[in-house]
């Protein structure tokens, strides 16, 4: 009862506290909030319905080189096996200072190939009209009829789309567009090729992938491959980031500790009276420990109001993006959840410490100071 | 509840030297008595009444309370003989700055787990009993020394005690609160029937004292 009207009254000292904590509250909030992006970075849904031919050992798409001698083995399996066999261009470019997918296919392709869904807007028609994804416009803002420069060339926006599954931020034109644009004929990044469902994928897969025509120069894989490499690149930025997360909470068990030490030092003549006036140690001990944790709390939740406009404010700025790929930093229920255990526990450990003196220590030798 | 001390003593040591600020002490103290402890500063006062609170622990000798042994007892089973048996006054006050009159008068209740609207109330009562109703809701830095020392005395016997311990009371006010001071102690101890043991170089207490101990050196002349 008297705990909020002290805290109060003593209120340098607690603003202090509290900002303290705050401030690596913060640092606990965005670095959970970057760790679960990294962790979940290219996190998908398996999907065997289609598979690509890709040049071996290439990190960036873009590098691939796959030509029409590629797709012979595909056509092959048709139409048992696959239903369809389609070249898509793949380029990571910078488009107005965004780093975005440009993909290109046969526009009769877009829809039974890729399965790309129309959410706004019409179809590009002409050579210099492309639709975006809705990641892209998350990322940019772009609007329909909006033109952007590509590759030295303008080009009109004329729809949104949703490419299932995907959560990268990409521009679709046409194939004919894209090798103007880029000055290719017959050079593809991918082959891709549905697969026609009741059909073993792995098997399929295995089969190409044995082709002495693709055995050497390139690999066969499901769509999803190319997200599972940028996930593990991600890895060890989830790791750093969750081995800082520990480093906070420690740095409120340390703050903590230093801001309880230091009321037991400047205060003990209060608390002395305290037991005089018969409250046992662990009646202090209670007292201490709600005290802070109340202090614990209140700065939590400050953390977490200035976390959650901090990420906003970066992510609608500045968003963070790799690979094209939209990291969403955001702080979950399970980090909100996770760090008010987290903290209260740490916080609490960083009480117990200093306050053993409390405990072991007669009630003159306290007043003495001896 | 009667005290027994016999040769209590108690030793500091300062460096590499042994201070005896208590020599031997022995003696017997009724229930309902008033006492005063009279000697000079450094005589050993403020150390006997701390033995006799619970507050220090003796370096040889015993202090029983009808039996319970003070200098065996544990720091958790001594603050609960403090809760229960035992009030103090000091002679800067020592109110909890935060807290309203009220309210430090209410934490020796609040100790005894006795819910804060009963605290409260009993509270307000005894401080409106010693002429400070106008002063419930004003923190201590806002009451004079007099007024202050009340409200010590409130807190020291709202939850009626056995025994108060006084360590120079009136060592910080003037000679007309100080008369005042001792008024109400000595109208507390024939009314309420609690013993007082109070330390003091003050002679003007001698007056209401049914016993006057002397203390020099840390000895104990009765």
């Amino acid at each position: 009862m008297f705990i909020l009207k002290d805290l109060v009254k003593d209120g340098w000292r607690t603003t202090i506290t509290i900002a303290n904590l705050t401030v690596f509250l913060v640092c606990y909030f965005c670095l959970a909030a970057l760790a679960k992006a990294a962790a979940e970075y290219g996190e998908q849904a398996p999907d065997r319905s289609a598979l690509m031919v890709i040049s071996n050992n290439v990190f960036d798409p873009s590098d691939s080189v796959v030509t029409e001698e590629q797709f012979k083995p595909l056509l092959e399996l048709m139409p048992e096996k696959i239903r369809d066999v389609s070249p898509l261009i793949f380029n990571l470019l910078k488009v107005d200072t965004y780093l975005v997918q440009v993909r290109a296919a046969p526009l009769e392709d877009f829809q039974p190939v890729y399965f790309l869904e129309l959410q706004d807007g019409k179809w590009p028609s002409a050579g210099n009209e492309v639709v975006i994804g809705t990641g892209t416009q998350a990322l940019t803002n772009w609007k329909i009829g909006r033109q952007i420069r590509i590759f030295g060339r303008h080009f009109t926006i004329t729809g949104v789309i949703r490419s299932p599954g995907t959560k990268s931020s990409s521009v679709w034109m046409s194939l004919d567009a894209a090798e103007e644009l880029f000055g290719t004929s017959g050079v593809y990044q991918f082959a891709w090729a549905t697969i026609n469902p009741g059909v073993d994928a792995e098997e399929v897969q295995s089969v190409l992938q044995q082709d002495p025509r693709l055995k050497d120069d390139f690999s066969v894989y499901f769509v999803d491959h190319m997200y599972e490499v940028y996930a593990q690149a991600m890895m060890d930025v989830a790791d750093v980031s969750t081995v800082l997360v520990f480093l906070s909470l420690l740095l409120v068990m340390f703050g903590t500790y230093g801001s309880v030490f230091l009321t037991l030092a400047e205060r003990s003549r209060e608390l002395t009276i305290l037991r005089a006036v018969g409250y046992s140690s662990k009646a202090i001990r209670g007292i201490l420990t709600m005290r802070t944790l109340m202090q614990i709390l209140i700065a939590f939740f400050l953390g977490w109001l200035l976390s959650a406009v901090l990420l906003n404010f970066i992510s609608s700025r500045i968003p963070l993006v790799a690979h094209a790929i939209l990291l969403d930093v955001t702080i979950s229920p399970l980090i909100i959840f996770a760090g008010l255990v987290l903290a209260l526990l740490f916080g609490w450990i960083g009480v117990l410490m200093p306050m053993l003196r409390v405990t072991n220590s007669n009630v003159h030798s306290i007043m003495t100071g001896a | 509840m009667s005290i027994v001390i016999n040769n209590l003593s108690k030793t500091y040591t300062q460096g590499e030297v042994a201070i005896q600020a208590v020599k031997n002490a022995s003696l017997i103290i009724e229930p309902g008595q008033f006492i005063v402890l009279l000697g000079p500063s450094g005589g050993g006062k403020s150390t006997f009444l701390n033995l006799l609170g619970g507050m220090d622990r003796p370096t040889s000798g015993s202090i029983h309370y009808n039996g319970f042994a003070l200098e065996n007892a544990s720091e958790e089973e001594l603050a609960l003989f403090r809760r229960g048996k035992v009030g103090f006054v000091f002679q800067f006050y020592n109110l909890l700055p935060a807290l309203t009159a009220v309210e430090n008068v209410m934490l020796p209740l609040m100790a005894n787990s006795i819910n804060s609207t009963a605290a409260r109330q009993q509270a307000e009562k005894m401080l409106t009993s010693l002429g400070l109703q106008a002063r419930l809701k004003h923190v201590p830095s806002k009451l004079s020394g007099g007024e202050q020392q009340r409200v010590a005395i409130a807190r020291a016997v709202i939850h009626q005690p056995e025994l108060v311990i006084a360590d120079e009371p009136t060592g910080d006010l003037d000679s007309v609160t100080t008369k005042e001071i001792i008024n109400l102690m000595h109208e507390l101890n024939t009314s309420l029937g609690i013993t007082f043991v109070v330390a003091t170089h003050n002679l003007v207490w001698c007056d209401k004292a049914q016993r006057v101990i002397e203390i020099r050196d840390g000895t104990l002349h009765t």
